[in-house]
C-alpha cells in the first residue's frame, strides 16, 4: 500500500506545526513516525525525550485506527503536531465515539498480567496535560509537553555586530568603573590605588608600556606619593614626543609611529616611552580643569590594532585616576587648613594665658597707655610696658614675624627674656642681650621680630632708645616738633653677634612718644596707601589729644578702609606721656 | 587553548541581549556556547551536551540561586561542572555563599566581556 503523502511542517515565528489526515491503515504509521521523529529532531528535542514522543504517537495512531476507525482503511486519522515557544502538542482524531468519558482521567500502572492500560499510564507519566473531545467528527486526544528550545541567534549582519560591539565597550567600561570606584572608596593612599587600577586595566589587555606620566606643574605632593612607583614618570624624566603628547591636553591614540606624529622627536635622541610605541593610546588625566598627567600605553611592536574597546577603557581608567589624584589633593590642602585652624586655636590660648596685655605701671611722672587690636583673633604684636627694679619705665613693642604657634611661642620667650633682662642697662645692651637670647631659641629656623625698647627714669628726665627694624618711634615735644626715633640694626633672631646703638633724649617734660607697629600705617584707604606720613600727621595734629582719643580716631579709619573684610595686620599703639612742669636735671 | 574541538559552554540567561554578548564573545574566542532562558532545558541539554563549563544566571524563570547548579551538578556527567554565576546583585557575601558552595565565579552585571572570557578560558584550558 503506497504510504500517505504528508505535507512538510509550516514554520512561523513562534510556532512549527503539521496537519494532516492518513488512511485509518497500521501501514502509514511508519511514514507518520519518520515525520514526527523528523520535527523533534528538527526542534532540539532531546533523544530520550523524542523516544517517549514516538511511543505516545504511535499508542494514539493504533489506538484511532484500531477503535475510533475500527481498521477501516476508507476512514481518514487526523494528526496534528505543533511546536510553541513553551510546548510541544499532538493531537490525533478519529472517527468514532471515543473511549468513556472519563477514561482518560487517570491512570494506574496495570498489573502484569493485565492486558492493556499500559499506554495510557505512560501517557499521563510524560505529558503535561491531556485534553479530550467528543465532537460531531469523533474523538479527537490532544496531548500537551512543556518544550523549551535552546535560543537560536539569526546571524549578526555588520550593523548589529556593530552595536553589539559598542554595547560590550559599554559594559567593559561600567564594570571597570564599579569595580574600581569601590577600591577608591577604601584605598588610603593615592598610590595604591593607581597601582591597583592600573594592574586591573594591563590584565584585561597585555601592552609592552604602560605609564603613568606626571604633568609638568603636578604638585609635588603627588610627585612625591607617586615617586616610588615603577610605573610613574616625571615630566622632566620623559621625551620630548612625550612631553608633547602631554601638553596638548588631549587624548592621542595611534596604530603607527606616523599616526602618532614624531614632530618633536629630537634626532638622534635617545627614543623612550613614547617613541618606541608602535601602536598605543595616551589619554589625558584631568579633573575639572586641572591636567595632572597622562596615561600612556601601547606595543612595541605589531600586534593587535588598539581597539575601540580598550580605549574606551582606557578613557574611563584615566577619569578615575583623575578623581583619585583631585581628591589626594584636596585631602592634603583640608589637612593642612585645619592644621592651621588648630594652629591658631592654640596661639590664641597661649597668647590668653601667657601674654596678656597687663596694665601699664603708673607714676607721676609719666601716663601709659596701651592699644591694641588684633586681626584674626591672634596678635603678632606684642606690648610691655613694667618697671625695673630701680623704677624706670621700660617698654617694648615687638611685632612677630607670623602667625600661629610658632610666632605666639616666640612672643612668649621674648617676653620671658624681657623680664629677665630688663634691668641690664643702657638700653642697647639690653636690646643685643635679648637678641642673643632669640637667636640661640630660634636656632636654624627663620623667625624673628622687630622690637623697640625705651627706659624712662624713675623721674621722668631721660629717655633711652633702641630699635631693631621695628616702626620708628615718634616723639613730640610741647611746641609740636617731631623727631623720629629710628632702628639701628635689623631685627632680632637674625644675627646673634649684632649690636645696636640707641638714642639719649632729655625731657622737659610734657612730650608724647608713640610707638605703634606697622598695621597701624601699612593699609589702604580710599585706593591709595595711607602710609606712614599720613600717621605722623594724623598723630602730630591729635598730640594734645587724649591717648583714648587718639587711638579711636586711627582705628576708626584702619577700621574704616578695612571695610567687611578682617584686619590684615594687628594695630598697636603705646602712648607715654611725660609729666609736664617739673625740674630737669 | 586547543584549537582542535571548541569548548562547549552551557549558557542558561533569560535576557536575549545579555545572550547576545556572551554569543559575541563566545565566537570571537572560539568557544562554541549553548543557550537556553529557563533552567530545566539546560539541564536537559547538560546531560546530552556533556559542557566544559555552565554560565548560569542567578535568577531564572523556572530555578534560582544555588539550586540552579545543584540541578546541573545533578546531572550524570556534570557533578564537577564548572559554574560562573551572573548576578545583578553581586553582594560580597552572596558571592561568598555561592563560593563556597562550589561556583567557580560570580560576575556581577555589568560584567567585563574581557574579564569573563579571561577566566573562562582559563577554566576550561
Amino acid at each position: 500500500m503506497p504510504q500517505a503523502a504528508i505535507p512538510e511542517c509550516t514554520a512561523t515565528q513562534s510556532r512549527v506545526e503539521l496537519q494532516t489526515t492518513i488512511p485509518a491503515d497500521l501501514a502509514h504509521l511508519r511514514t507518520l513516525r519518520e515525520r514526527f521523529e523528523a520535527f523533534l529532531t528538527g526542534i532540539d528535542v532531546c533523544a530520550a525525550e523524542r523516544s517517549t514522543w514516538l511511543v505516545v504517537l504511535a499508542e494514539l495512531v493504533a489506538n484511532a485506527i484500531r477503535h475510533g476507525a475500527r481498521l477501516d482503511p476508507t476512514a481518514c486519522i487526523r494528526v496534528a503536531w505543533s511546536r510553541e515557544p513553551d510546548a510541544i502538542t499532538l493531537r490525533v482524531g478519529d472517527p468514532g465515539q471515543g473511549p468513556p468519558e472519563g477514561a482518560f482521567a487517570e491512570a494506574h500502572l496495570p498489573d502484569d498480567d493485565a492486558e492493556g492500560g499500559r499506554g495510557l499510564y505512560l501517557l499521563h507519566a510524560f505529558a503535561d496535560e491531556i485534553q479530550t473531545m467528543h465532537g460531531t467528527r469523533g474523538f479527537e486526544v490532544t496531548v500537551r509537553r512543556a518544550h523549551h528550545a535552546p535560543t537560536t541567534f539569526a546571524p549578526a549582519d555588520d550593523e548589529l555586530e556593530q552595536i553589539l560591539d559598542e554595547l560590550s565597550t559599554c559594559y567593559e567600561n561600567l564594570s571597570a568603573f564599579h569595580r574600581l570606584s569601590q577600591s577608591l572608596l577604601h584605598a588610603d593612599q593615592v598610590e595604591g590605588f593607581l597601582d591597583e587600577a592600573l594592574r586591573d586595566f594591563t590584565t584585561l589587555h597585555p601592552f609592552d608600556t604602560a605609564l603613568v606620566i606626571g604633568a609638568s606643574d603636578l604638585p609635588s605632593l603627588l610627585v612625591d606619593a607617586l615617586a616610588g612607583c615603577e610605573w610613574f614618570r616625571r615630566y622632566d624624566d620623559v621625551s620630548a614626543s612625550s612631553q608633547g603628547l602631554l601638553e596638548t591636553h588631549g587624548e592621542r591614540i595611534w596604530d603607527t609611529p606616523e599616526e602618532r606624529g614624531d614632530g618633536l622627536v629630537r634626532p638622534g635622541a635617545r627614543q623612550t616611552d613614547s617613541d618606541t610605541l608602535f601602536r598605543g593610546a595616551a589619554m589625558p588625566i584631568v579633573a575639572g580643569t586641572t591636567t595632572f598627567g597622562m596615561v600612556l600605553v601601547g606595543r612595541t611592536r605589531e600586534g593587535a590594532r588598539m581597539r575601540s574597546h580598550t580605549v574606551s577603557s582606557l578613557r574611563t581608567i584615566a577619569d578615575l585616576f583623575g578623581i583619585a589624584l583631585a581628591n589626594a589633593r584636596m585631602r592634603h590642602d583640608r589637612a593642612q587648613a585645619q592644621k592651621s585652624i588648630r594652629e591658631l586655636e592654640i596661639a590664641v590660648e597661649i597668647q590668653r594665658q601667657l601674654l596678656p596685655l597687663l596694665p601699664p605701671p603708673t607714676s607721676p611722672a609719666w601716663r601709659v597707655t596701651l592699644d591694641q587690636e588684633s586681626a584674626r583673633g591672634v596678635a603678632g604684636d606684642y606690648v610691655i610696658a613694667t618697671t625695673n627694679t630701680r623704677g624706670d619705665l621700660v617698654v617694648a613693642t615687638v611685632d612677630v614675624m607670623g602667625k600661629g604657634v610658632t610666632a605666639a611661642l616666640l612672643a612668649s620667650i621674648f617676653r620671658t627674656a624681657f623680664e629677665l633682662v630688663r634691668d641690664v642697662q643702657p638700653v642697647e645692651v639690653l636690646m643685643q642681650t635679648l637678641n642673643r637670647v632669640l637667636c640661640t631659641q630660634v636656632g636654624e629656623m627663620t623667625m624673628f621680630a622687630t622690637c623697640a625698647v625705651a627706659r624712662i627714669d624713675k623721674e621722668g628726665h631721660w629717655l633711652e632708645h633702641a630699635n631693631a627694624g621695628h616702626c620708628h618711634t615718634l616723639l613730640f615735644d610741647p611746641s609740636g616738633a617731631i623727631r623720629e626715633l629710628e632702628p639701628s640694626g635689623p631685627p632680632l633672631g637674625l644675627v646673634p653677634t649684632m649690636t645696636y646703638t640707641s638714642d639719649r633724649v632729655l625731657l622737659r617734660g610734657g612730650e608724647r612718644i608713640h610707638f605703634v607697629s606697622d598695621g597701624c600705617y601699612e593699609f589702604t584707604e580710599h585706593g591709595a596707601a595711607f602710609g606712614w606720613p599720613k600717621l605722623r600727621a594724623c598723630l602730630h595734629a591729635h598730640r594734645t589729644h587724649a591717648p583714648s582719643d587718639v587711638w579711636e580716631l586711627l582705628r576708626g579709619r584702619v577700621r574704616a578702609a578695612a571695610g567687611q573684610a578682617p584686619l590684615e595686620d594687628d594695630c598697636t599703639l603705646l602712648t607715654i606721656d611725660v609729666t609736664a612742669a617739673r625740674d630737669t636735671p | 587553548m586547543s584549537s582542535t574541538t571548541p569548548k562547549r559552554i552551557l549558557v542558561a540567561e533569560d535576557d536575549r541581549t545579555t545572550a547576545r554578548i556572551y554569543q559575541l564573545h563566545f565566537r570571537r574566542a572560539g568557544l562554541e556556547g549553548h543557550f537556553f532562558e529557563r533552567a530545566a532545558p539546560a539541564m536537559e541539554a547538560a546531560a546530552r551536551l556533556a559542557p566544559h563549563l555552565a554560565l548560569l544566571d542567578y535568577e531564572l524563570p523556572d530555578m534560582r540561586g544555588l539550586e540552579i547548579m545543584r540541578a546541573l551538578h545533578a546531572v550524570p556527567g556534570c557533578a564537577h561542572t564548572p559554574v560562573i554565576f551572573v548576578t545583578g546583585r553581586a553582594k560580597p557575601s552572596l558571592i561568598a555563599r555561592l563560593e563556597d558552595a562550589g561556583a567557580v565565579a560570580v560576575l556581577g552585571k555589568p560584567f567585563s566581556p574581557a574579564a569573563l572570557i579571561r577566566q573562562i578560558e582559563n577554566l576550561v584550558a
